[in-house]
């Protein structure tokens, strides 16, 4: 990751790429998406999360 | 290479801890770096000029700030981003909430349920034979047993009243035998009656509501014939917390009772429940509903945005505060150097989440239990009944159908606010999300830097 005297990045980005594939995943093996990438927070069956649960409505979980 | 011009999708978020510097988040690259005002300003006048090195315009695309789409082609990628989330989402969040009964032994003002039916004489609890059937439905419903939640939620009315006991047992059991764990949102009161389903492999969590030191929460929590409840309560969480049950205490915070926050932390810390790793303690703000009655408005103080957040910063307490787990979620993905996670969604009612309530009910969300205009379907011994039209109204809404989500930088990253206040036209979202996002980005990277040397 870049480390400049005008820019630190801090993390990874998501690409076009990482998309097309879980378009193409959902596609052909849709039970399979499960940890695909790190793309959504969507997706985490055994959530103990839910709405207004625990720290709330929507958490991010 | 088309036009450069500066994404619509980047949110600079100024560091307080770092004069001249600025955190810039992408909305939909997941992207975070820390930049100065000066390269701030040069990626926001890309359009006009430039001298960015060739590695530092590539580096500025990739991450996305800079880019040769032009608006309308972002919003297309977002909405196409939207809807591939959408349908991971559905497949893999089947969850299941139960109510177990609408009855309730507490008469809180701001109670949002249809009081008709919650506070009545008359006994709305399920059935043995609805339990039965119930767990028939959630088979049916999702038959790969890995897509479901592995916990349950018990809600009410108020699940664990002490008349409940047996239906709650016989729930309980059935669900353990099915590999199930359950939670409870419980006021606490009669929870005596329950210590030998409090367990890590059984009732493992519950959300228990105190409404501010002894003085505050008696007169808001307040019980159909009995007095005080407060040390009733307080009490019974000593004797969860014992039994290794994750306790989560919710105060439900207004303009009466937010400057008593602290004291009620406090008033846990020095009876020693903090010492317990499973207890927590938390304010939520007090929401409007149009249940609540005008004599009732009067007794309470609704708080906006702006002044629940800027107390919060006065008291120091905004880490003990509902900021939707942005702050974790910030945090997260620096230290894991992986970009944001993204939604599309608010919560499962818009995704694959069921409510079973008495009399063979079925809803998509908590918040709309016993109105019939949002019941989603039915279930019975013989079959499960579904009203599409219903189902498709929670299930299809996301970022793409809000026209105020559809062009919004934050989509992605908010998912778009309560469905169930949208349709109330109380969705106050907004307006938070955005004031808590600077805070919370700012709370994140304080916590970072304090454990990585960065800069």
């Amino acid at each position: 990751m870049l480390k400049t005297e005008e820019m630190v990045s801090l993390n990874t980005e998501m690409s076009e790429f990482d998309v097309k594939e879980l378009e193409q995943r959902l596609e052909t093996d849709p039970l399979a998406v499960s940890g695909l990438f790190n793309i959504t927070s969507d997706a985490e069956v055994n959530s103990e999360d839910w709405c207004l649960w625990d720290n709330t409505c929507g958490e991010h979980y | 290479m088309g036009t450069l011009r500066t994404s619509s999708y980047m949110i600079p978020v100024k560091l307080e801890s770092e004069k001249g510097k600025y955190m810039l988040i992408h909305g939909y690259t997941g992207a975070m770096d820390i930049v100065t005002e000066q390269l701030l300003e040069k990626i926001k006048s890309i359009t006009t000029y430039h001298d960015f090195s060739e590695s530092t315009l590539q580096t500025l695309l990739k991450r996305g700030y800079i880019t040769t789409k032009t608006q309308d082609e972002e919003y297309e990628y977002v909405a196409r981003v939207a809807c591939a989330l959408h349908k991971k989402g559905h497949i893999l969040n089947t969850s299941f909430t139960w109510v177990v009964t609408y009855n309730c032994n507490f008469r809180c003002p701001y109670c949002f349920e249809n009081r008709a039916v919650k506070d009545s004489t008359h006994n709305f609890t399920l059935t043995l034979e609805e339990v039965d059937n119930i767990y028939q439905a959630m088979d049916k419903i999702q038959p790969h047993k890995e897509l479901r939640t592995s916990i349950l939620t018990l809600y009410g009315g108020e699940p664990l009243l002490a008349k409940n006991k047996n239906i709650i047992s016989y729930i309980v059991g059935e669900g353990r035998k099915r590999g199930y764990r359950f939670n409870a949102i419980t006021n606490g009161y009669e929870l005596e009656h329950y210590l030998d389903l409090l367990s890590p492999v059984a009732i493992c969590k519950l959300q228990i509501t105190i409404d501010g030191p002894k003085s505050i929460h008696d007169t808001r929590r307040v019980h159909y014939k009995d007095h005080d409840t407060f040390d009733k309560i307080v009490h019974n969480i000593e004797l969860a917390l014992k039994r290794n049950v994750k306790v989560i205490v919710r105060m439900n915070t207004d303009n009466h009772n937010i400057d008593q926050f602290v004291e009620l932390k406090n008033y846990f810390a020095s009876i020693g429940y903090d010492s317990y790793p499973d207890f927590k303690i938390y304010s939520a703000i007090l929401r409007d509903y149009n249940s609540i009655s005008s004599a009732e408005h009067k007794e309470l103080k609704f708080i906006n945005a702006k002044s629940y957040i800027d107390k919060l910063l006065q008291h120091n307490t905004y880490e003990d505060c509902k900021d939707y787990g942005l702050s974790k979620y910030f945090l997260d993905s620096m230290t894991k150097k992986k970009n944001l996670m993204f939604r599309s969604t608010f919560c499962l009612a818009q995704l694959n989440g069921y409510v079973f309530a008495p009399k063979g009910e079925i809803y998509p969300c908590w918040e709309v239990i016993g109105d019939n205009r949002y019941l989603i379907g039915r279930y019975t011994k013989e079959d499960l009944k579904w009203y599409n039209q219903k189902i498709s109204k929670w299930r299809e809404i996301d970022i793409t159908k809000q026209e105020s989500c559809s062009k919004c930088r934050y989509a992605l990253l908010c998912g778009g606010g309560c469905p169930a206040r949208t349709l109330e036209r109380k969705n106050e979202h907004c307006a938070f999300f955005k004031k808590m996002f600077n805070n919370s980005v700012n709370l994140a990277y304080a916590r970072f830097k304090l454990n990585n040397s960065i800069i």
